[in-house]
C-alpha cells in the first residue's frame, strides 16, 4: 500500500537533514539554526558537535545507498547529538536556548518528522 | 640481646610512624572542633553542628569552614597549615528579590565574632547596608560647608551579593522535566549546586571535590531603558574642581579566561561590551552601565547580516574580565552621555554590535581605543567586527604596558550596581 505523499515527503532523508539543520537554538544575542552551531562547536570538538556530523553523514549515505537502517542509525545520531546538546547547556540559559517559539516549533517539527520516519512502512519502495 | 634491641627499635619505628600517621590523618573536624573548644562558649559549642561542616579551599591556600548552629551561622578562616586566622557567628533573616535582571537581598544581617562580642546588627537594603551608607549632616567640601543628606554616599558596590538562591515557587519547570527526561541532567534551576564546598564532619576526614565554576550570567532579556532618563541623573551632582568624570569600558568574554573562544555553547553566549559613566564628588556620585542588545524578544539574526532593531539597557551589575577607566573632563563626559543618548536605533552582529556602541562611547570621551578586529563566523565582514574579545585582547595589551586603570582577570568580576532613571 502506497503511503500518503506528505508522508513520503516528510520522512524523506532530504527533508529529515533539511529540517535537523534548521533546528532554531536562541541565545543571548542572537538565535542560529543548529546546523550553525555544529558548523562551528566541531572546530572544538564538542561531543554534540561530532555527533551531528556522524548523523548528517549516515542520512547522506542513506540517500546514496538506498538504506533505511543507516537513515535510522542517523537519526538515532540526531537525537543523541540534541540531547548531548541540550544536557550541556547551562540550566540558567535553556529558557531562551529553547523556551522560545521558532526552537519550540522545529524541535516538534523534527520530532514529527522522526516518528513518521520510524513508523515508516516499507521503507524506500516509495521513494 | 641483639633480636630484643632490633624488636625494640621496630616497636619505636612503628609507634612513630603510627603517630605521624594519626597527626596527616586528623580530619578537618577535629581542627574545626579543636578551634570552637577554644573560642566558643560552652553553651554554642554544644549548639554547634559538626555534622553540617563545610569546607573550602580558597586560592590563597586558606581553608573556609561553615557549620550550623541552631538558626546561627558559623565561619571560619585558617591558614594553609590549619591555624586559626579569625572566625564569625553571623545570622540572614529576610528575602531575595529578583527585579530588572538583579537579584539582590533584603533583610538582616546580624554578626559577632566566636565570643559573642563586637556584634554589629545590619539592616540591608538590596544588597546595601544601609547603616554604612546613609548619610545626614554637614560636610565639608572645597567651597565651604554644606548640609546634606545622601540616601547613599559610596553605592558602588554591596555588602551583601546573591549568588545563587532557591525560587519560592519551587516545583519543577519543563526544562527541568526535560533534563531528567534525558538522563543528562546536570542540574536544575532548583537546584543548590555546591560550589567549591567539601563536606566533612561526622568524624571523619573530608575529600576534595573539583572546584566547577558555574556561570550564573542571566539571559540577556533585559528591559529596554531610556538612556536619557539615566543620563540625566548626572545633573544632580553639582559640577566644580572637585568633580571627577571617569568613563569605563567593560569587556565580559563569552567562556571565561579563553579570549580565543568566540561563543559560548553552554550558554548562547558571544560575550558582551558595555560601558560605565561616573560622575562623583567626595560628598557622593552617580554612576550608570549602559549596553546595547537586539531588541527583538526572540533575536533572529541568523547567518546574515540582518539589521535588528536595538535597545539600550541597564548593565548595572554585568559581569567582565577586562576594564579600561580614563578620566575625562566635564566636556567629554557630556560628549559621552549625547553618545549614549543617540545610540543608533539598529543592531547588526557583524557591524555594529554592543563592542562598537560601547567603542563609540567611549571614544566619544577622548579614549582613543581602536581594537583588534575578528572575523564573527557567519556574519563575516570585511575588515573583520568589533568583539568583545578583541577588547579583551587590547585591555590585556594596554595592561601589559603598564596603562593605568585597566584590569585583566580570568575570574568574574562584576560592575557595580546603576542609580537607575531619575525622571
Amino acid at each position: 500500500m502506497k503511503q500518503p505523499m506528505y508522508k513520503t515527503v516528510l520522512s524523506h532523508p532530504f527533508t529529515q537533514l533539511t529540517i535537523f539543520l534548521l533546528i532554531v537554538i536562541g541565545g543571548q544575542v542572537f538565535a542560529a539554526p543548529y546546523g550553525w552551531i555544529i558548523r562551528y562547536a566541531i572546530v572544538t570538538n564538542e561531543f554534540f558537535a561530532i555527533a551531528g556530523i556522524v548523523a548528517i553523514m549516515l542520512v547522506l549515505l542513506s540517500l546514496l545507498m538506498a538504506r533505511f537502517v543507516l537513515q535510522l542509525l542517523g537519526l538515532t545520531a540526531m537525537w543523541v547529538s540534541l540531547i548531548a546538546f541540550y544536557a550541556q547547556t547551562n540550566p540558567e540559559a535553556r529558557g531562551y536556548m529553547f523556551g522560545t517559539p521558532l526552537t519550540v516549533i522545529t524541535l516538534l517539527l523534527f520530532l514529527i518528522v522522526s516518528l513518521i520516519i520510524i513508523l515508516k512502512k516499507n521503507p524506500w519502495k516509495n521513494l | 640481646m641483639k633480636q630484643l634491641f632490633l624488636l625494640l627499635l621496630g616497636g619505636v619505628l612503628l609507634l612513630t610512624a603510627c603517630q605521624k600517621n594519626n597527626f596527616l590523618g586528623r580530619s578537618e573536624s577535629d581542627i574545626v572542633q579543636r578551634i570552637l573548644q577554644q573560642h566558643l562558649s560552652a553553651a554554642d559549642m554544644h549548639a554547634a553542628d559538626l555534622a553540617s561542616l563545610q569546607s573550602s579551599l580558597l586560592h590563597s591556600g586558606h581553608h573556609i569552614y561553615r557549620l550550623t548552629m541552631e538558626k546561627e551561622n558559623i565561619v571560619l578562616e585558617t591558614d594553609g597549615g590549619n591555624q586559626f586566622l579569625k572566625g564569625a557567628i553571623y545570622t540572614m533573616t529576610g528575602s531575595i528579590i529578583k527585579n530588572n535582571g538583579h537579584t539582590t537581598y533584603s533583610g538582616l544581617f546580624d554578626r559577632s565574632d566566636l565570643s559573642r562580642k563586637n556584634a554589629v546588627h545590619w539592616s540591608i537594603d538590596k544588597g546595601f547596608a544601609k547603616e554604612l551608607h546613609s548619610f545626614t549632616g554637614v560636610a565639608t567640601n572645597g567651597i565651604g560647608q554644606q548640609h546634606v543628606n545622601y540616601e547613599c554616599a559610596d553605592c558602588t558596590l554591596p555588602e551583601v551579593t546573591v549568588s545563587a538562591s532557591y525560587p519560592k515557587s519551587g516545583g519543577i519547570d519543563w526544562f527541568t522535566w526535560m533534563s531528567l527526561l534525558s538522563m543528562f541532567d546536570m542540574g536544575s534551576q532548583n537546584d543548590y549546586i555546591a560550589v567549591d564546598w567539601v563536606f566533612g564532619g561526622g568524624g571523619g576526614s573530608s575529600s576534595s571535590a573539583p572546584v566547577i565554576t558555574i556561570d550564573q550570567e542571566n539571559a540577556e532579556n533585559k528591559d529596554k531603558i531610556d538612556p536619557k532618563k539615566y543620563t540625566d541623573c548626572f545633573g544632580s551632582i553639582p559640577d566644580g574642581s572637585t568633580t571627577l568624570y571617569t568613563v569605563t569600558i567593560s569587556t565580559d568574554l563569552p567562556t571565561d579566561g579563553h579570549p580565543e573562544i568566540f561563543y559560548n555553547w553552554s550558554d548562547g553566549s558571544p560575550g558582551h561590551a558595555f560601558i560605565e559613566l561616573n560622575k562623583s564628588t567626595p560628598y557622593g556620585g552617580v554612576s550608570q552601565d549602559f549596553g546595547f542588545y537586539p531588541t527583538s524578544s526572540y533575536k533572529l539574526a541568523t547567518l546574515d547580516n540582518i539589521n535588528l532593531s536595538s535597545k539600550v539597557v541597564d548593565d548595572g551589575g554585568h559581569e567582565y574580565q577586562a576594564r579600561y577607566t580614563i578620566s575625562v573632563s566635564a566636556a567629554q563626559f557630556q560628549a559621552a552621555i549625547s553618545a549614549v543618548n543617540s545610540a543608533r536605533d539598529t543592531y547588526n552582529v557583524g557591524n555594529y554590535n554592543c563592542t562598537d556602541f560601547a567603542l563609540d562611547v567611549f571614544n566619544a570621551a577622548g579614549g582613543g581605543l581602536s581594537i583588534p578586529r575578528h572575523s564573527i563566523p557567519g556574519f563575516e565582514v570585511d575588515g573583520g567586527s568589533n568583539t568583545p574579545q578583541g577588547l579583551y585582547e587590547k585591555i590585556k595589551s594596554l595592561n601589559n604596558s603598564g596603562t593605568a586603570n585597566t584590569t585583566t582577570s580570568n575570574n568574574k568580576e562584576y560592575a557595580g550596581s546603576s542609580k537607575g532613571p531619575c525622571n
